[in-house]
């Protein structure tokens, strides 16, 4: 379960002012937060992740507050319990496919790359039809295929929780809806909890709870 | 650390272009101050080396270096002649041993060197096939030669003409291969060894030719009681054989033929001293070089070059490091995404310094094992490239 409670954050230069009174995400439940771009949408969800933390409040998982982990705690946290996928796809252009999505997985202190994992990530590029692809470069792959890559990237570590920034905002309808699919199967079938950012509100039915971000919202002038 | 070092290497295989820029300025920076170092301590040996084994080179006026270099090495350029009265005058002078050197003339590029038996017993020099030139027309190659060019004992060498247009040039002489000398890795290695009246023949100074007695009569331009005037239908012979040896006969004294120069191995200090002293004054012409001090002088010219290409060298290296700083600042920037994507997805704090010093560690490694490579390239053909530079 993820928990927000008497949130407050800002940056030092200003912008805008987060305050969240309470927000609670039972584990398995997969939330829509809407709203206009630019808003802090992924502020929000780098503040669940603990890439950010708050200026008061907190967050928790499973009761576990992020704020009181270590900066070290906090990066195995993400890399063992969290899947990111953004709407920019975020590959390396330098890596093949294969080595993209085993990513998390070189970079990480908490999680350790064997021939197990080698062969899991064979086995989740094949499940979405990416098999036959994993010498190519990010730059060889076509739009829907990119975010496919993120989408293995993300769930390689098999987390407990996924945190979409706006994952279709650059896809056809097509692979809009296949990108879909295969995040909600994950978290049908795994049980995890899925928080995705997007002003898409075409999708939203397919979630249990839409939140809207305005309310959460306030200018600088309010805060 | 091994994943890191992975990523970095996938990183600088991706970006070939500037990696390979990076790794050869590297290289370069490495290289040139200790490619340059061993070059030239290689070149002072190489050079030192030959100049103390020999006392005193007596040569025509002029350059004292040329005259030096050429009688070592036979390969710079050839200094002006003298005549073989001055290595004559040396032996009758009971001071010296006087070994008279003509280095004028080549076979396919290599050197061919008139001296005497004098020299090979001076620069301990073996025979290791066949035997000593012994007659006019014979030549023994320096085992490079003889390798190069693929010749054995009984094959014949024929010597380069002067000029291909000059009909009243040197003619090419085809002289019999009769030895080949032991490898010495010296200068010697790369010459071709005749009597100096062969280097005579070759020049011109000596020929034969058919009977004049026995010659058609439409070949004879006048007759003056012994003396035979022919003309150009006469045959002139190019390679001296058992047959025609006794028709090759000299026109004028032996004492005003050319040589180059002489090697005088003074018989004790007294004698070096006192040749020394015969040819201080300013009327005569011809000079005495002593090869160590001549040596010396280009070591000291070479080792002044050498400082300031390394000063130079060391100007460039920290520009090229600067820029090669620059150049790893600005790639972090472009890469603020990349390193925001891996903070995200929970990379370790280090990773970025990690990545960066992996990259440049890589980078310097490549460039070190390629300037190492070079440098050991260098002193395998650090003495090929002093004589194609120095000599």
């Amino acid at each position: 379960m993820i928990k927000i409670e008497k949130l407050q954050f800002s940056y030092p230069e200003g912008g805008f002012c987060l305050d969240i009174e309470e927000l609670i995400v039972e584990r398995g439940r997969r939330v829509a937060v809407i709203g206009s771009s630019g808003t802090g949408k992924t502020t929000l969800l780098n503040l669940i992740s603990g890439v950010e933390i708050p200026n008061a409040g907190t967050v928790s998982h499973d009761g576990v507050v992020i704020s009181n982990l270590s900066d070290k705690q906090r990066r195995d946290f993400r890399s063992q319990h969290i899947g990111f996928v953004f709407q920019e796809f975020e590959l390396l252009e330098y890596l093949n496919v294969l080595d993209n999505i085993l990513l998390p997985y070189r970079i990480s202190t908490a999680l350790k790359l064997n021939g197990t994992v080698r062969q899991r990530a064979e086995q989740l590029a094949d499940s979405l039809g990416m098999a036959d692809k994993l010498r190519r470069y990010a730059n060889q792959l076509s739009q829907g295929e990119r975010q496919r890559v993120a989408i293995c990237r993300a769930l390689l570590t098999e987390p407990s929780v996924i945190l979409a920034d706006e994952p279709t905002g650059n896809l056809d309808p097509e692979n809009t809806k296949r990108v879909l699919d295969i995040i909600f199967d994950y978290v049908s079938e795994s049980g995890a909890t899925l928080v995705s950012v997007t002003h898409e509100l075409e999708h939203v039915d397919r979630f249990d709870e839409v939140v809207d971000f305005a309310k959460f919202r306030k200018g600088v002038a309010d805060a | 650390m091994l994943d890191t070092l992975y990523l970095a290497w996938r990183y600088l295989l991706y970006n070939r272009l500037k990696t390979i820029i990076l790794v050869l300025s590297v290289t370069l920076i490495i290289f040139l101050p200790i490619g340059l170092k061993v070059l030239v301590g290689q070149s002072a040996r190489s050079l030192t080396a030959r100049a103390e084994q020999t006392p005193l080179i007596v040569g025509a006026k002029g350059s004292s270096l040329e005259l030096v270099l050429n009688a070592l090495y036979f390969e710079s350029d050839t200094p002006s002649i003298i005549t073989y009265s001055q290595s004559q005058s040396i032996t009758d002078s009971g001071l010296a041993l006087a070994i008279p050197l003509h280095t004028r003339f080549k076979a396919r590029k290599f050197s061919i060197v008139g001296t005497t038996v004098d020299y090979f017993d001076f620069r301990q020099c073996e025979v290791a096939q066949g035997r000593m030139m012994a007659i006019l027309g014979e030549c023994v190659l320096g085992s490079q030669v003889a390798s190069q060019l693929t010749l054995a004992v009984g094959d014949s060498l024929v010597s380069s003409p002067e000029s291909a247009f000059n009909l009243a040039g040197v003619y090419p002489l085809k002289m019999k291969v009769v030895g080949v000398l032991a490898s010495s890795g010296t200068p010697d290695d790369r010459a071709v060894f005749v009597d100096l009246k062969t280097a005579w023949v070759i020049e011109g100074l000596a020929h034969g030719h058919q009977d004049m007695a026995k010659v058609a009569d439409s070949a004879v331009l006048e007759r003056k009681g012994g003396v035979i005037v022919a003309n150009a239908s006469l045959q002139q012979y190019n390679e001296i054989t058992e047959a025609n040896i006794d028709s090759f006969h000299f026109h004028g004294e032996n004492a005003d033929f050319p040589i180059t120069a002489v090697i005088a191995l003074p018989h004790d200090q007294k004698s070096s001293a006192l040749l020394q002293g015969k040819y201080l004054g300013k009327q005569v012409a011809v000079q005495i070089a002593l090869p160590d001090l001549v040596m010396d002088g280009l070591l000291k010219t070479i080792l002044t070059v050498q400082n300031y290409i390394i000063a130079g060298v060391f100007v460039i290296a920290l520009s090229t490091l600067m820029t090669a700083a620059l150049v790893f600042m600005l790639s972090l920037r472009l890469r603020k995404r990349e390193i925001q994507t891996m903070h995200r997805i929970g990379g370790r704090k280090q990773l970025v310094i990690g990545l960066l010093g992996s990259e440049i560690l890589v980078v310097l490694l490549i460039g070190g094992l390629l300037a190492l490579a070079m440098t050991l390239l260098i002193s395998q053909w650090g003495e090929h490239l002093i004589r194609l530079l120095v000599l």
